[in-house]
């Protein structure tokens, strides 16, 4: 009993490392880390093959190695705020956030932002623990939520589309004195990029990729680290800005800061459970609409909010996995093909989501610390980091691995999908628009049924 | 004298990079579309030399006569098509039924010496037509009886005689006819229209082909004569 109960332990803390990892290079998903360890999950099975006769199962191994995966995903919603705070390295589901954490960042209080980021994701997986029995009522059995939603999915997504686009803040051209015109020409720019990666999502979605070296081969791998990995890689090569010394110190929170803070992680995790369970919407959607629920607030909030999005939507995404059987992530996905998931249909839960629950919780709550510390060191020595060497072998990292995952013609969707995520950041419009890879193909599948 | 600038000269020095971004993201998708039409899969009229398109992706149709679910829960679907079977493979069960015109897109592969059809996924599977709504042309049963052994259809025809119990349909022309044995004994007169479903089996006793478990759907009186 203790050994799989450690060995679950160690799992969870080698994740977080992981995530840790993960959440510093942008570039680097939780996805590409679940196919990895999808591939050498044999390794693994075979490494603790001598424990057997203490209990570790070829199926409890399977568990530690989605407990792993689990970790790491929580993890890394955690860790992926320094990256975006400190080297101005956004990624898609952080991007909303680079202009509040680089205001901060700019006044010296960068590692406030990073601390405010951790409250909001620490938050947002207590508040989503709450809410877990009424959701498992309203979304399963006896309510059956889901069912109902996926009847009006269409409407519901295309509402979530108009809303996106609608609420475009970036003017073309930026400096046009005029009122309307460059806003409205940001709002067709944003439609421009979501229908040019809807069409490239149709497009691929019907081609076939083929790894050299006879691994799984998932088409949208390339598309997503192109759409959103290498941009953000290739801006932070291409940015060197100047930052004062930082403040390094725990920020004191008021009373009202307290009070607009529960609220942002209230609306936040309510938004990422509406990501884990609406397919095709982002972190980053899911905090347009949460800013949008609670009205106009500074950039703190936007920080913790957008923070309890990513973490309630990797928390949920789980829980939404054993309720209504389908994933809704590449970690979920993962963890599918590695679990039984049996479908949580009375009060008592199953026990493989039990485990994984342990992992989100146990994550969670090192994540928060390992975030400060990991934002402390940052904070304190960021500008000696040889960053644009890592971006650089990040980079190179990515394409090694799209190769031998999808071969050459992975490797094209990719250059074609990093233009797309360029005119993203070039142009100055959200890249949550770019999620029209997915969108796009998923409301023609709603709209034929 | 007025002097000629060279081309390049009037090009603009630097043209701004998001404008060459958004050219060459139009570019990559249209050039990916070009690409995706030539990755079409090889469409084949027929389950003959299969084997030359080993590893290919091709799309097969073929008429389903056999369908098992194995306890990995992936399916096993036989289709046949003028005589020749072939073995279709799906990770995933797909509700099909034995007479249904099934149509798979996925790669030619061997398995234990034979040859499979194995689905890129399950959505490359499509039901052309259910075993319901196809007509099987009596002309084509009767010179055909194997491309249709022991698989459910449906087809139409006139009864033409009576002969213990034995029911012959014949087509519109006249010249073909097929015999069955009416469900329940009830049996129509000659000269009546009718819609049969059944399934296509051979008699060893009396050396010949007959509709077995039939079903009248239709019935409709059209003869003058009785």
């Amino acid at each position: 009993m203790i050994l799989p109960f450690a060995l679950l332990i160690t799992f969870c803390i080698f994740g977080v490392a992981t995530g840790i990892l993960t959440g510093l290079l942008p570039g680097l998903h939780v996805n590409n880390i679940a196919l990895i360890l999808l591939t050498i999950s044999p390794a693994i099975i075979a490494l603790l093959q001598p424990l057997e006769s203490a209990g570790i199962t070829t199926t409890f191994t399977l568990i530690l190695i989605a407990v792993f995966i689990i970790s790491v995903s929580i993890s890394h919603t955690f860790h992926d705020t320094i990256p975006t705070t400190f080297l101005g390295a956004p990624d898609e589901d952080t991007a909303l956030s680079v202009l509040p954490a680089h205001s901060l960042l700019l006044e010296g209080n960068g590692y406030e932002a990073v601390y405010l980021s951790a409250m909001g994701s620490l938050g947002a997986i207590f508040v989503s623990l709450l809410l877990l029995y009424p959701i498992r009522y309203l979304i399963g059995n006896p309510i059956h939520g889901y069912e109902t939603l996926q009847g009006i999915m269409f409407y519901v997504l295309l509402c979530i589309t108009i809303l996106m686009i609608g609420t475009e803040k970036a003017r073309i051209p930026e400096k046009s004195t005029k009122k309307l015109l460059p806003t409205f020409t940001g709002m067709g720019f944003a439609l421009f990029v979501f229908i040019l990666s809807g069409i490239f999502g149709i497009i691929i979605l019907e081609m076939s990729v083929e790894s050299p070296i006879g691994l799984n081969s998932p088409v949208l791998f390339p598309a997503l680290s192109g759409l959103f990995g290498l941009p953000t890689l290739l801006t932070s090569l291409a940015t060197k800005p100047s930052i004062p010394k930082q403040i390094i110190k725990e920020p004191q929170l008021d009373y009202q800061t307290k009070k607009d803070s529960t609220l942002s992680i209230i609306t936040g995790s309510f938004a990422g459970l509406l990501v884990s369970i609406i397919p095709g919407i982002t972190s980053a959607t899911g905090t347009i609409l949460a800013m949008n629920a609670r009205g106009e607030s500074n950039s703190r909030q936007t920080i913790v909010t957008l923070s309890a999005v990513n973490t309630a939507c990797a928390f949920f995404v789980v829980a939404v996995l054993f309720i209504i059987l389908r994933s809704r992530s590449g970690a979920t996905l993962a963890v599918m093909d590695l679990i039984a998931i049996k479908e949580w249909s009375t009060a008592l839960m199953p026990n493989n989501l039990i485990y994984l629950l342990i992992a989100l919780l146990l994550g969670g709550t090192l994540s928060f610390f390992s975030t400060a510390a990991v934002g402390k060191i940052f904070a304190r020595f960021f500008h000696k980091i040889p960053y644009q060497k890592v971006v650089l072998a990040t980079i190179i990292l990515i394409i090694l691995l799209v190769f031998l995952f999808t071969g050459l013609l992975g490797v094209l969707i990719l250059f074609v999908a990093t233009f797309i995520g360029l005119l993203t950041v070039q142009w100055g419009v959200r890249r949550s628009h770019a999620m029209g890879v997915l969108l796009l193909p998923i409301m023609l599948f709603f709209f034929q049924m | 004298m007025k002097i000629k600038t060279p081309l390049i000269q009037k090009i603009p020095q630097r043209i701004p990079i998001k404008y060459i971004t958004l050219l060459l993201s139009i570019t990559g998708v249209i050039f990916l579309y070009a690409l995706s039409l030539s990755q079409q899969p090889i469409i084949l009229s027929d389950l003959n030399s299969i084997e030359e398109y080993e590893g290919k992706e091709v799309t097969l149709t073929g008429t389903i006569t056999e369908h098992t679910t194995t306890s990995y829960g992936s399916q096993l679907i036989t289709i046949q098509s003028n005589s020749t079977q072939l073995i279709v493979f799906s990770d995933e069960p797909l509700t099909v039924h034995s007479g249904d015109i099934f149509q798979g897109t996925g790669t030619i592969q061997e398995y234990q010496d034979t040859w499979e059809l194995v689905l890129s996924n399950p959505k490359a599977a499509t039901i052309l037509s259910t075993w319901q709504n196809t007509t099987t042309h009596i002309k084509d049963l009767a010179e055909h009886p194997q491309h249709y052994l022991n698989i459910p259809l449906n087809t139409t025809g006139t009864i033409d005689h009576i002969y213990e119990s034995i029911v012959y349909l014949k087509d519109d022309t006249g010249n073909y006819t097929i015999p069955f044995l009416p469900e329940n004994n009830i049996i129509p007169d000659p000269g009546t229209k009718v819609s049969v479903q059944a399934t296509l089996t051979y008699d060893p006793t009396h050396l010949r082909y007959i509709l077995n478990d039939c079903i009248l759907i239709q019935q409709e009186k059209t003869n003058q004569e009785g």
